[in-house]
This record gives structure tokens, sequence and C-alpha cells, in this order.
């Protein structure tokens, strides 16, 4: 049962570092994504018997993921009235750039298996 | 002491952390709760993602006990750390799925690096062609990417948190019904390629749809999904300030 405080504490840890390189070297980067990144190459090599551990404290809370971005998602409802009038317009972007940044890559992984690539 | 005076005094607690910073942490978890049963009782509707029922049901909330939103959200300030959390958590997924790397890197890691840009360089092409406002711009440049670490970009770039919060949402919900239709169509069959396109260009939202074709499928997102996060926040910060004023 002492897996849950580990992770917590290994999560913690990595995202204290992170928050610090990024604050010290005035990264562009958020802070969290260094210490994912940090975590990563930890959990590849001197940490590969950590992953029960981290797992224990990460999967519950990957799991609920959205409910971490509900109060900031609020502010949409409270968006100035010139923000407003374009979101009509920012929809139909999401829609046809989604669709056709996926028919690209689709078209790209055709071109690649017929040069003997991905397959 | 009685136990009476006991009870009153811990109400008396408890109305006090109400009136303070729990108040807004309980209206939250209450309205994921209910967003969570919704979708859990339409039997997974993708269209019923607990963030749709329960941000609209929280804002309802918040308006009829009159509560400003910046006391709302300094209320859930510990969700935020809890968000940071999430983030760096994200690298044990990564990290369980990267035993597929090694054979396959270089297609994998052009598709990341052409697909991360694609998507960020089209959305924000288009947007300026419909004469759509910087702050917008800034706001939806970070679409395709895995919520935690766009809400980290997005707040770097001086885009509006909320509005790439949706757009991440609505993008994964997309991309996830436009996939099949798509591969189809264009004659992608192989489930390690159907998998990493949908993680590439629809994050999570996309990963649970691959994970519906086959765990390799799953895991094929997951890694695109991980990989153009990592990508993303290193380009888009360079990126964005040099295409949008």
């Amino acid at each position: 049962m002492l897996r849950i405080p580990a992770g917590l504490a290994v999560l913690l840890l990595f995202n204290f570092v992170g928050q610090l390189v990024a604050h010290h070297w005035q990264l562009p980067l958020p802070g969290a994504l260094i210490g994912m990144v940090l975590l990563l190459v930890a959990l590849l090599t001197v940490g590969r018997s950590w992953q029960t551990t981290v797992g224990a404290a990460a999967e519950p809370l990957i799991a609920h993921l959205s409910l971490f971005f509900i109060a900031p998602t609020l502010g949409a409802f409270y968006l100035a009235d010139s923000l407003q009038a374009q979101l009509l317009p920012l929809f139909f972007v999401l829609l046809a750039g989604t669709a056709l940044a996926m028919a690209l890559l689709a078209l790209l992984v055709r071109a690649l298996a017929s040069r003997g690539g991905p397959r | 002491m009685t136990l009476a005076s006991s009870l009153s005094a811990v109400a008396a607690q408890q109305s006090q952390l109400l009136t303070s910073s729990s108040w807004p942490l309980l209206i939250t978890v209450a309205g994921y709760l209910l967003g969570l049963a919704v979708y859990r009782l339409s039997g997974g509707n993708r269209f019923l993602h607990p963030l749709l029922v329960a941000a609209p049901a929280i804002y309802l909330l918040v308006e009829l006990f009159g509560l400003p939103l910046a006391s709302y959200d300094s209320g859930n300030g510990g969700l935020m750390l809890g968000l940071q959390l999430v983030t760096v958590g994200l690298a044990l997924p990564l990290a369980l799925q990267a035993r597929y790397l090694p054979a396959i890197y270089r297609p994998l890691m052009l598709l990341v690096i052409v697909g991360g840009a694609v998507a960020a360089l089209l959305a924000l092409g288009m947007a300026t062609a419909l004469s759509i406002e910087p702050l917008l711009l800034r706001s939806i440049a970070a679409k395709s990417v895995t919520s935690p670490i766009a809400i980290g970009i997005t707040e770097k770039l001086g885009g509006i948190v909320a509005v790439v919060s949706v757009s991440v949402l609505l993008t994964g919900l997309i991309g996830s019904i436009v996939a099949a239709p798509l591969y189809r169509a264009l004659g992608v069959d192989d489930d390690r390629w159907q998998g990493l396109i949908l993680g590439i260009c629809a994050h999570g939202v996309g990963t649970a749809c691959a994970f519906e074709t086959s765990r390799r499928c799953g895991a094929f997102a997951t890694l695109g999904m991980g990989l153009t996060g990592i990508w993303s926040s290193l380009l888009l910060p360079w990126l964005v300030p040099w295409l949008v004023p």
C-alpha cells in the first residue's frame, strides 16, 4: 500500500524539478512537460522497476483526466462578445483542419508504404 | 463537551470551508460526477463526453450562486496542481509503449514531426484566411495536443486556456468520427498507422477510439499522442509568435 503515496511523491518530485528547470532557464516550455520528459527518460533507463509504483498514482489521475481541466474550461462561457462572434468560423477551422491533417498523414503513410517503408 | 456542541462546532468549521476555498472545488467535482454519470448511462457515447455535460452544468451553478469566475478559479487551484501531475504521469503510458519504437522509429518520427506541424499550420492558415483574431489564433494552435500539455503550451503562447480546452475536445471528437471513413477511402488498413494518425491528430479522444480497434492500434495512438505533445511544446512557442502578430 506504499505504492500510491510513493508514486505520488515521484510525480510531485518530477513536476517540481520540471517547474524549477523551466523557471531557472526561462524556457518557453511548460514545467510539467519537462517533468514528464525527465520521468520518461528515468522510466526507460535507471527507473525501469518504478513502473508499477508510478502507475499506482498516475493511472487513476489519467483515468479522470477531464476533471482537471473543467475549471479552466469554464472561462469559455465568459468570452468577450467580439470573440464569441468568431466561434462558428473557429468550429469550421477545427472541423476542416483536423480532417485535412488526417487525410494528409494517411496519404503520407501510403506513400511510405509504397516505397516499402512502414510495412 | 456534549455531542451537540461538537457537532455544531464541526458544522461551523465545515460551512466556513464551504464559503472559502472548497466550495468551488465541490461544484467542480459534483459537476464532473454528473458528467461521468451521464456518460456511463449513455453507454459511453462520445458526444456525451463528461466535460461537455460538466462545464454547462457548473456554469449554471456558478451563475445560480452568483459566484464570481475569479473566485471559482482560485478555489480550484488544487486541481491545477493535479493537472500538472497528470501531465508528468503521461510519461508512464509512453514508457510502457516505448518497446514498439526501435523497429519503426524513422517513419514514426516523420509522421509525428509532419503531423504536429501540419495540424497547427492548417488550423492557423485557415483561421487567418477567415480573418479570425490573433488572440484566438494563439488559442487554437495547440488544438491537436493532449489537453494537459495543450493548456501549458497555450499559457506560454498567451492564448485563452478555455478556448484551447474546448478546441482540443472538439478536435478529438472530429478526429475519431472521420477516422474510419477516411482510412477506408484512402486505403490505410494497417492498424499501427491507423492508431498513430489518430494519436497525432486527435490526442486522448482519438486514442480511446483507437483502443476500440485493437490494443496495438491504441498503443500506437498513445505513442503518437505523447510524441506529438513533446514535439508541439518545442515547435509551437517558436512557430506561433513568428506566424501570428
